[in-house]
């Protein structure tokens, strides 16, 4: 369905059993909220789930951007007015979970358990200066089609890419279905990530996913140690779409990590 | 109850669902069986359990000398073939995650899966520092004097001023681990001969870590180096990480167990 909030059209989704905590799922760049098709389907019978489409991705409408965390964070908070979601749990991966920490760090109290997976707080030169590049190629005659090969080379390891063809097909099309505003639009927001210096302050039950090849291995364990009382846990093999490449283990741990604080 | 085998009394407890599948636990130094009650409670409805105290700990025998691994491994074979158990899964922690990997090198017939937590395959001069100060401090004054400083390694500050029954139990086991099978086991660690191996195990293993860990490193090198295998690391959590992180660690293990179905 499509709601109207924060100035944008989000298309939303809402499955699970009635009555029971609200757990929502936040997706990554160049993706759309499909990617937690085998999450929601586990989890379906102990929550109440919202999955949504990040601006400028998936079905929701991609406004002119730069689009920054601030605005991703905001864009929850008014889906969830809109459904009268008091607290949910909120598990995002990559700008998701960037969405994640921003949301433990202003809205401590619209929130059960954040579960930020294959992400960072911070934008270093080495990190920012691979934006641009990617932004040129989005913006050129192919579009985002353009970015397919580089992005499944930097998101799934050779023996992925080679021993999971359909899920590199879907990737694809996933990718190749990501609006230009809505890449360029996020990919603006990931060269200025402002959360570093307050992810000390999260207080809500957060556990840190990470895949074990995945570039954002490191910074997501940096963050674990950043927040007192967080939770980690590793996955492997693992790319960057850690739940996508460890479906099972993926499940089982965020589905734990939620039992524990309901 | 106890089964004489490999010239050892064993103690040994089985439980579970009759007609399921086996799986066995093993403990890791200076612990018994009764490490693994939490994974047993989660797992019994799904499984037959073999659970054992390892020669020289708990309540089974074990005589003065060096135990080498693959008499470790000779153990669980004889108690198996004791047990008309033909095949099991193995479940095993540090000590009994090396156990592990001769199970799966030299006997890979008998075993299901392979789920090696905290653990390595290797003895480098660094890592055997550490024992012959504590195999004196065990030979003059017996078990009592390492049970701080061992739990001091083995859990992170947080997990013990918050678990305190926990590490009363762990320190319980601790001090009644015999001097003889803590002495005979620390030989063991100091002369593992598996790392060279492991890209020759072919049974479906996870290599489990504990963020905290001071083998971290010898769990993750053997996740890259057994092919096909599978990577679960739980934090914050120290050596004992099934007692430090039950939740998160149970979860990933009867994950793992399920796709072996």
């Amino acid at each position: 369905m499509k709601i109207k909030t924060n100035g944008v059209m989000l298309n939303a989704e809402v499955e699970g059993r009635e009555g029971a905590p609200w757990l929502t799922f936040s997706n990554s760049l160049a993706t759309d909220l499909t990617m937690w098709d085998a999450q929601a389907k586990a989890l379906a019978g102990r929550y109440r789930i919202l999955r949504y489409d990040k601006r400028g991705h998936g079905k929701s409408d991609a406004p002119q951007g730069p689009y920054d965390l601030p605005m991703l964070v905001k864009d929850v908070i008014g889906l969830w007015d809109h459904f009268g979601i008091k607290r949910s749990h909120f598990v995002g991966l990559s700008i998701g979970g960037m969405t994640a920490l921003g949301l433990g760090i202003e809205h401590a109290d619209r929130l059960i358990s954040i579960v930020p997976c294959d992400c960072r707080a911070d934008s270093p030169a080495e990190f920012r200066d691979t934006w641009p590049p990617r932004i040129k190629i989005a913006e050129g005659k192919e579009g985002t089609a353009g970015l397919v090969p580089m992005t499944l080379e930097r998101w799934f390891t050779a023996e992925t890419r080679k021993a999971h063809p359909e899920r590199m097909e879907y990737m694809t099309r996933l990718i190749s279905n990501t609006t230009v505003t809505g890449y360029v639009g996020c990919a603006h927001a990931l060269e200025n990530l402002p959360y570093l210096p307050r992810v000390g302050e999260i207080k809500v039950p957060t556990l840190f996913v990470a895949g074990t090849t995945d570039v954002m291995q490191e910074p997501t364990r940096d963050l674990h140690k950043r927040v007192p009382g967080s939770s980690y846990v590793e996955i492997g093999p693992a790319g960057h779409l850690s739940n996508l490449d460890q479906p099972e283990l993926f499940t089982a741990a965020v589905g734990a990590f939620l039992d524990l604080h309901k | 109850m106890k089964a004489k085998v490999n010239g050892v009394e064993l103690a040994c407890a089985i439980e579970g669902r009759e007609g399921a599948p086996w799986l066995t636990f093993s403990n890791s130094l200076a612990t018994n069986m009764a490490m693994w009650d939490d994974q047993v409670a989660a797992l019994k409805d799904e499984f037959r359990i073999l659970r054992y105290d390892k020669r020289g700990h708990g309540e089974s025998g074990g005589a003065p000398g060096d135990y080498p691994i693959e008499t470790l491994v000779a153990d669980l074979i004889a108690l198996w073939d004791h047990l008309g158990i033909r095949t099991s899964h193995f479940v095993g922690l540090s000590i009994g995650g090396m156990t592990g990997f001769g199970l799966g090198l030299d006997h890979p017939d008998r075993v299901a899966s392979l789920t090696l937590c905290c653990t390595r395959a290797d003895s480098p001069p660094e890592y055997n520092a550490a024992w012959p100060a504590r195999i004196a401090v065990a030979k003059k004054d017996g078990m009592a004097p390492l049970v701080t400083p061992t739990l001091e390694r083995w859990f992170t500050a947080a997990c013990r001023a918050r678990e305190t029954a926990a590490m009363a139990k762990m320190g319980r086991m601790i001090a009644t681990t015999s001097v003889d099978g803590y002495v005979g086991c620390a030989w063991a660690l100091q002369n593992l001969p598996y790392l060279p191996r492991l890209s020759a195990i072919r049974v479906p293993t996870l290599m489990l870590g504990g963020s905290n860990d001071i083998l971290l490193d010898g769990t993750r090198e053997a996740h890259r180096r057994i092919p096909g295998s599978l990577y679960y690391e739980v934090g914050p959590a120290g050596h004992i990480a099934n007692i430090e992180q039950p939740a998160l660690f149970t979860a990933g293990l009867k994950s793992f167990l399920a796709r072996q179905r």
